[in-house]
């Protein structure tokens, strides 16, 4: 599998599936966290 | 990130949420959010899968590391708004807000940056920004 074979989900896209820890070690999933409504996602760059 | 927390409760008030996400680890997030006084949740996908699985991967830098983008999605998973950069400039905060406002029924991104907020802006806005936070960090 290469990364780059991978593209932005588009809109009407369903969005990829995932759980990852929040910067407090807590699990969050992406069925939790747009249960309740539509939810902005931010990619940020980080400081490596 | 700064400026989605400005915008933060305007967000909340149009029933909708906010999340960060980058391949920085939990402590060097949390300081982050300390920092920037972040009322808004980090992820943090120091594996780089879901960076990948998004088509956000720039593995061009230091290992690898996300692009600046920006997606809404709502609560049946579906894409609603997606706004992806090669820069270190995004969609302005307020653009996305103004979509949610709108009941999510078009979709502005490109338009709205290229009308509203002439390249200039955003390459002044970002250069502000890294001045302001020390967004991109040397050394590490």
């Amino acid at each position: 599998m290469s990364p780059e074979t991978h593209t932005p989900p588009r809109i009407g896209d369903i969005a990829p599936d995932f759980e990852l820890p929040d910067s407090q070690g807590v699990p969050q999933k992406l069925a939790d966290l747009v249960a309740a409504g539509p939810r902005i996602f931010i990619f940020y760059r980080g400081h490596w | 990130m700064a400026e989605y927390r400005d915008l933060y409760d305007e967000i909340q008030k149009e029933g909708a949420g906010l999340t960060a996400l980058s391949i920085d680890p939990p402590d060097r997030s949390e300081a982050v959010r300390r920092q920037l006084d972040l009322p808004y949740m980090i992820l943090c996908d120091t594996q780089r899968v879901v960076v990948r699985e998004w088509g956000v991967f720039n593995q061009e830098e230091k290992g690898g590391i996300a692009k600046p983008a920006v997606f809404v999605v709502a609560p049946d998973h579906r894409v609603k708004f997606q706004s992806v950069d090669q820069t270190a400039t995004r969609v302005p905060a307020r653009a996305v807000l103004d979509f949610l406002r709108t009941g999510m029924s078009s979709h502005p991104a490109e338009p709205v940056r290229k009308s509203s907020f002439p390249s200039v802006s955003n390459f002044w806005r970002a250069t502000l920004n890294s001045v302001r936070y020390g967004v991109r960090s040397t050394g590490k």
